[in-house]
């Protein structure tokens, strides 16, 4: 590591200018503007150089100047950057301003209460709101990929409005949750829910990610905590309005399909026997060529128009902003169409007390295509299976379905039912704070996320899926709405000007319920009227009511003596209704250090140290991710001719209690130049009591039951550079980049089991979670063309046993590397950024290929132009086996390496200087640009998409590429 | 109660809340408590029919009870154009992991858990003393009939196997256990035990869509008939087809037996209505999704099983129609299940797993093999004579006649799950014959010794049961 860091530093020094004489001192002190008090740490460069230095603990510097030298900028974390002209002065005292739109190295600790980075030990990730803003993705979580060391997102769908899976330092969980914990503005939100929250609103996203910085949600921080600010209005009295708008263009991420066309299939089915054709029939059918790609694939259009009013006093402060998106899918019949407001408000009720609300409305309608994965009436299967002497339209525009599967299709078939779902969601808050006595501050906040969906399903009595109900029509409510009060009390003192403790103490609740009602009717009007009371006769009906509470109190201790040496202690304790009575209570603590070495004054002479900081933390955390009455012995409800039936479901578990995870991280922060930044963090995670689904012999009623049992360790190591390369008035030029390895490893099954079959993954002791488990495909006998396997003995078989699958050692569906890379190029007005993401060592099971290279299992349908070369007469060296076997099973054959890099985002911005332009003052700002999302992908796997989450992939809704260009204006 | 937890999730009170259960205490508002199951007769009807509704799954008599052991043997070929649904069974790839043999473990074993937890604890509870008889009774036949087919697909035939060849655990008791799998003889020991106490407990209350004495009768001739015991299979069939409950039918009265699954035949039927019907079992001879569109078959009968129906003018070729496909072609399809008209899913009948010609055809073979062929031709005529006109006499003795009731057999009983255990109780195996407009597995051969005629023991219970020894062969 030494060597490396070495090495680092040599290479950057060497790009580094050459350092010019100096000859000319100045000094002075930085203080707050706010309080008055002195600021360390802070940054002074001379401009359009990297000389400079930092304020020292009393805030005071002193600076060697070359002669030329004409401005001086002085930047802190979350303060504005101010630019003063020397003009001959020698001691320049600075009063720096909080600046309440760079949150930059803010960190809000736990929510709670916010702290300075530089004063923290956890592990936390922030990214800023100008890395999500312009990215042409519905919700935030679909922009988090490569973003942040550690940070894991996937789209496992193009689908517009769906949602990412995120994963923070691996999957820790067998049964359990790993979604993080998502917090905005302090209120508890639902996960995977984001598509109705405007990106833009958001200020920042903070990842919390070791036991120190998630301490403060002990109980459910287990997996992470991403918390999200929105804006809020500043208070210089001045009013800002801002304008974004987007149009785009998208298409299918990548096109690598190759199917057969008419001639080779024609060829094939009569290679085989399936067909005969007369010479007549041949000519008619070569005569079309249909690529079912085209025809199920569109260029989709979205746009995007948001304006945003932001401002305020002394006294109080707003941010109001209002935003419309629709996005077309890339197949038919999907769409997203969204409306969104917010509304946040700050007063300042007196100068000890404030109060705010925040609040936030989304509306979302979408149109949903058939996305049912082996289903034929699903477009993108249906292009890869229907045969290319087919076609869709006749002249006259309607659907041609002569000669389809069924008779049936697909694109008609779409066309004529209807699948739709709106939701409403609401996010709002309150808080209220009073400064009781001097330094001691209570904080009472409220937060509510509430969401209520209506979908509905029609299917036409005129279309295939309605013919024998005569059409039906089902309509679905559900309603979820989490209550959550919060109180703390948090008191701020300093001693001898050198001892700083916070300390926190708090309470809070958490309530939530869940309802749905559904009905559907049949037998519905052929006129394509489609409301639930139009059918005749009732079809299916539901509903159901679920909740779950938890409480909490925690305590946070927190000091730091001199800025030097800091420390940091919590204490929670959280109860939570889905445990058993015996177990409901869970305490969870943790412990960080931190030594701020640049404050040693051995290392206050070194001036090209700006920070050098080691921090480690340890702790627990907990997991109660898993269904509300899993603690419960119950039997459950079915009928039996209209009459009621009970049926044992489920064997109860007094002693059900969190999953724990012990946390440990080890860091170093290093900065250095003015211009270098670097971290290494090393952690792990211990997952005990993991709440497991125990199998049992059915013989025993049900398949298991939910245990605290099983232990599983992640460990791994996450690095970031920040690198402003080149850095002149004119042009700048900035590297970033992370990478993070994780191992997973599950350490202990239950009751000394060693295994547990998974079907195509198998969890074993000692190897990854999510490792594949499969016969192995041995390719062709030469002498008669029938496929072959190895048997678990290691000999050949021509008989194909799931009881020879093996473990794929080192192939996981959860990629172990991930990382991303952001490059960005500035000259004058105009920047150029790219930012790349990767994942290597994932791999994927193709299962889309079990049906388009079916060695024969499903001829009758399209396959691939690879089915073309198979086994002919004896002899042949074949890739294939003769198609008369049917050797299609889910062996390694499927199995691929789905590891990629992929141009995520492509961004060329221009900065206008529109008054200029215009001749008046109107404009604050102007900025054009293009750019390209998902445009390379650079993988080997067959499939249309590397990048899903899962260890299957079959017909997903293929991820877009998307272009656009927009403007963003602010007066 | 909703608004104290507001009120205390809301009010900073320390102490309160740590005191208060009440804000932990939920309880989910779709199922109950175990200890709240059974403590009336009509909790008690509530987990019997929670034991029936089991049936209804494509699992158990829904789909695969019912046409596997059509599909199974030779009696039916996969179409060109087959969308591979039940292809594993079909084509004899059925392995541990496979889905079809976990379902059928898991639906089987969950409905003896409930089948059990009746007879274990139905003594005492509220309500008539009738009643509760009746519910054991039906428990206990439910328990031997669930272990029956299990053993039967997962065992060696009780004819064929050894005094050590395993079976399935037979389960009696509601516990977590990893019990080890009985032997064949031993489960078909307790399948009569449990019968017996069935006939014991079950009134003369006669219903088609529940368990009767007589339907418990008609299950001990058939595992009589397996075990070759051929004294109690007549004397078992003869209480059948002496209860003047059921009788015979012919002509519209069978046809429409399989059209509205009615009539004075059926022992037992899975009951289904319009708002509560279970899969369709002939989804797949039709496979199309409304009764306009044409049919696009996965499956079509043999033709030597057409050529058989074909022997006389029979009732039973109603069972086959002639028509033209979606795939182009015309040809016969099977039509035992055409769609009783109250329902809208295609292929859907209500399974009969009982009916009385079986009964017949069990006392003809006993009678058979007791070399007493006069009583078998008998039956054989009578039953003969409902499906044929004119009637033709048996004449034939010994081997010939034997000959021609597994014959009769096929023709009366296929696809309705009977010809795959039949061919494994008799040590059989089976050459599938290519026949036009089929080319999956469609010359299978499977040999009598073939190690898959035991299904494997599914994956889901080998992850919970250390005790369970797989079939030879997986």
């Amino acid at each position: 590591m030494k060597h490396v860091l070495t090495y680092l530093l040599l290479l950057c020094i060497a790009f580094s200018q050459p350092v010019l004489a100096q000859n000319k001192n100045i000094s002075g002190s930085v203080k707050d503007k706010n309080n008055g008090e002195p600021m360390i740490g802070v940054t002074i460069i001379v401009k359009g150089t990297t000389n400079g230095t930092v304020t020292d603990f009393e805030g005071n510097y002193n600076l060697q100047i070359p002669d030329d030298a004409q401005v001086l900028v002085y930047s802190f974390i979350g303060y504005k950057k101010q630019e003063v002209s020397i003009n001959g002065q020698t001691e320049i005292n600075i009063l720096l301003e909080p600046d309440n739109e760079t949150i930059d190295e803010v960190v809000v600790n736990g929510g709670y209460i916010k702290q300075k980075k530089g004063a923290y030990t956890g592990s936390v990730e922030v990214v800023e709101a100008e890395k999500l803003e312009q990215i042409p993705v519905v919700s935030f979580d679909q922009a988090l990929q490569g973003q942040a060391a550690g940070v894991v997102a996937t789209s496992s769908s193009g689908a517009p409005g769906s949602s990412a899976t995120i994963r923070v330092r691996g999957t820790s969980s067998i049964n359990a949750g790993n979604s993080p914990l998502y917090i905005m503005d302090g209120v508890q939100i639902t996960a995977g829910q984001f598509s109705s929250i405007n990106t833009n609103d958001i200020k920042s996203l903070t990842v919390l990610k070791d036991a120190t910085a998630t301490s403060l949600y002990g109980s459910r921080a287990s997996n992470g905590v991403i918390l999200i600010e929105t804006k809020r209005g500043d208070g210089s009295g001045k009013t800002s309005f801002q304008y974004r708008g987007q149009y785009g263009v998208s298409q299918v991420v990548r096109d690598n399909f190759d199917m057969m066309n008419t001639a080779e299939k024609i060829q094939y089915e009569e290679d085989l026997g399936l067909k005969e054709y007369t010479p007549e029939e041949k000519l008619a059918l070569l005569r079309i060529d249909t690529n079912w790609f085209d025809e199920v694939l569109y260029n989709a259009m979205s746009q995007s128009h948001e304006i945003a009013v932001s401002g305020g006093n002394e006294k109080t402060r707003f941010y109001l902003s209002g935003g419309y998106l629709f996005q077309d899918g890339i197949m038919p019949r999907s769409d997203f169409e969204r409306f969104t407001l917010r509304l946040n408000l700050d007063n300042k009720i007196s100068e000890k007390s404030n109060f705010g609300i925040n609040l936030m409305l989304g509306q979302e309608m979408k149109n949903n295509t058939n996305t049912v994965a082996n289903s034929l009436l699903n477009p993108i299967f249906a292009a890869r299976m229907l045969n290319p002497y087919l076609y869709n339209k006749n002249e006259d525009g309607s659907y041609n379905s002569d000669g389809f599967p069924y008779g049936v299709n697909p694109l008609e078939e779409l066309s004529l039912n209807e699948n739709d779902a709106q939701t409403l969601k609401i996010v709002g808050g309150g808080f209220f704070d009073i400064e009781l006595v001097k330094n001691l501050v209570y904080k009472f906040n409220i937060g509510l996320d509430f969401y209520y969906r209506t979908g509905r399903s029609y299917i036409n009595p005129l279309a295939y899926g309605g013919a024998g109900v005569q059409g039906s029509i089902t309509e679905a409510f559900r309603r979820n709405y989490r209550l959550m009060p919060t109180n703390t009390l948090t008191y701020k003192l300093q001693l001898n000007q050198n001892h700083n403790f916070t300390l926190l103490a708090g309470q809070e609740a958490l309530i939530n319920e869940y309802k749905s009602l559904s009905v559907g009717s049949k037998n519905l009007p052929t006129n394509g009227l489609n409301q639930v009371s139009l059918g005749t006769l009732i079809n299916s009906w539901g509903g159901g009511m679920s909740e779950y509470t938890m409480a909490s109190f925690f305590g946070n201790f927190n000091y730091n003596y001199k800025y030097k040496y800091l420390a940091d202690f919590s204490l929670r304790r959280d109860g939570s209704s889905r445990f058993g009575a015996n177990n409901r209570w869970g305490t969870f603590w943790s412990a960080g250090i931190g030594w701020n070495i640049q404050e040693e004054e051995l290392f206050k002479s070194i001036s090209w140290i700006d920070q050098l900081k080691i921090r480690a933390s340890i702790g627990e955390t907990g997991n109660n991710n898993i269904g509300n009455y899993q603690q419960a012995e119950l039997f459950y409800f079915g009928s039996y001719q209209n009459q009621q039936a009970t049926y044992y479901g489920q064997y109860g578990n007094p002693d059900l209690t969190w999953e724990k995870k012990i946390k440990a991280n080890v860091a170093l922060d290093f900065a250095f130049l003015r211009r270098y930044r670097a971290k290494v963090e090393l952690y792990k995670e211990d997952t005990k009591d993991m709440l497991f689904y125990i199998p049992y012999s059915w013989t025993s009623g049900v398949g298991g039951r939910m245990e605290n049992i099983g232990e599983m360790t992640n460990k791994g190591i996450e690095v970031e550079f920040d690198l402003n390369l080149i850095q002149t008035q004119n042009f700048n030029f900035n590297v970033n980049t992370n990478m993070a390895y994780n191992r997973n490893e599950v350490t202990k099954l239950y009751g000394g089991l060693t295994e547990l079959d998974q079907t195509s993954t198998l969890i074993q002791v000692g190897k990854p979670l999510g490792t594949f488990y499969m016969t192995e495909w041995a390719g062709v006998d030469a002498s008669n063309g029938k496929g072959l396997w190895y048997k678990k003995d290691g000999t050949v078989t021509d008989f194909y046993s799931d009881s020879d699958r093996v473990l794929q050692d080192g192939k996981s569906f959860i990629a172990p590397l991930t990382g991303g890379l952001r490059t960005t190029a500035t000259y004058k007005n105009l920047s150029i950024s790219a930012f790349f993401t990767w994942m290597a060592e994932k791999y994927l099971v193709n299962n889309t290929r079990y049906f388009t290279e079916s060695h024969g299992m499903f001829t009758s349908y399209n396959q691939s132009k690879d089915m073309l070369d198979y086994w002919k007469e004896p002899g042949d060296i074949a890739i294939n086996p003769h198609p008369k076997y049917q050797d299609n099973q889910f062996d390694t054959r499927l199995l691929e390496n789905a590891s990629f890099v992929r141009l995520k985002n492509l961004n060329i911005a221009y900065n206008l200087n529109l008054n200029k332009l215009m001749g008046t003052n109107t404009f604050n700002a102007a900025k054009i640009y293009v750019q390209g999302q998902n445009l390379f992908t650079w993988t080997g796997y067959k499939g249309l998409d590397p990048e899903f989450h899962g260890a299957n992939e079959l017909n997903m809704y293929p991820n877009v590429k998307t272009f656009t260009v927009g403007v963003d204006l602010s007066f | 109660m909703k608004n104290i937890r507001f009120i205390i999730a809301l009010i900073v009170s320390v102490p309160l809340l740590v005191g208060c259960d009440d804000f932990f205490n939920l309880k989910p508002s779709d199922a109950i408590p175990t200890e709240d199951a059974l403590n009336t007769v009509a909790d008690a009807q509530m987990i019997m029919n929670g034991v029936y509704s089991g049936f209804k799954s494509s699992d158990s008599y829904g789909t695969a009870l019912t046409i596997y052991p059509a599909l199974m043997t030779d009696a039916a070929l996969a179409t060109t154009f087959f969308t591979n649904q039940h292809g594993n069974a079909y084509a004899w790839k059925l392995y541990p992991g496979s889905s079809e043999v976990a379902g059928m473990w898991m639906t089987s074993y969950a409905a003896i858990y409930n089948a059990t937890f009746i007879i274990n604890n139905i003594d005492g509870v509220e309500g008539s003393e009738d009643k509760i008889k009746q519910i054991k009774g039906e428990a206990y036949v439910a328990r031997a009939l669930l272990h029956y087919n299990l053993v039967r697909l997962f065992g060696k035939a009780y004819s064929q196997a050894d005094d050590d060849d395993l079976g399935v655990p037979y389960v009696t008791e509601n516990k977590v256990a990893q019990p080890k799998r009985n032997t064949v003889k031993e489960v078909y020991n307790y399948i009569i035990d449990d019968i017996e106490m069935a006939i014991n407990h079950l009134p003369s209350i006669y219903d088609q869509t529940y368990f009767s004495l007589e339907f418990a009768y008609g299950l001990m001739a058939r595992v009589a008939l397996d075990m070759e015991d051929y004294y109690p299979a007549v004397d078992y069939a003869s209480k059948v087809i002496d209860s003047s409950i059921f009788y015979l039918s012919s002509g519209f009265n069978y046809i429409n037996m399989y059209v509205h699954d009615a009539g004075s035949e059926i022992i037992w039927k899975v009951g289904y209505t319009p708002t509560d019907a279970g899969a369709a079992p002939g989804y797949n001879f039709y496979n199309r999704n409304g009764p306009t569109q044409l049919p696009s078959p996965d499956y079509i009968p043999a033709q030597w099983w057409l050529d058989e129906l074909a022997e006389y003018n029979d009732i039973r070729k109603n069972n086959i129609v002639y028509t033209q496909t979606g795939f182009g072609w015309n040809g016969l399809l099977l039509q035992k299940y055409p769609t009783n008209p109250s329902f809208d899913q295609q292929g859907l009948n209500m399974p009969k797993p009982m009916r009385l010609a079986e009964m017949y055809l069990i006392r003809a073979e006993a009678y058979a093999f007791l070399n007493n062929d006069d009583e078998a031709a008998d039956d054989m005529e009578t039953l003969m004579a409902y499906r044929i006109d004119p009637a033709p006499v048996v004449e034939q003795k010994g081997d010939a006649l034997k000959a021609l009731i597994e014959k009769e057999r096929r023709k009366e009983l296929m696809f309705e799950g009977f010809h795959w255990f039949d061919l494994k109780r008799k040590g059989l195996g089976f050459k599938r014959e290519p026949q036009p407009n089929t080319n999956v597995a469609n010359d299978l051969e499977i040999p009598a010794d073939d190690f898959r005629w035991q299904w494997p023991i599914p994956t889901v219970e080998l992850n919970g049961n250390e005790n369970i020894e797989q079939n030879e062969g997986y």
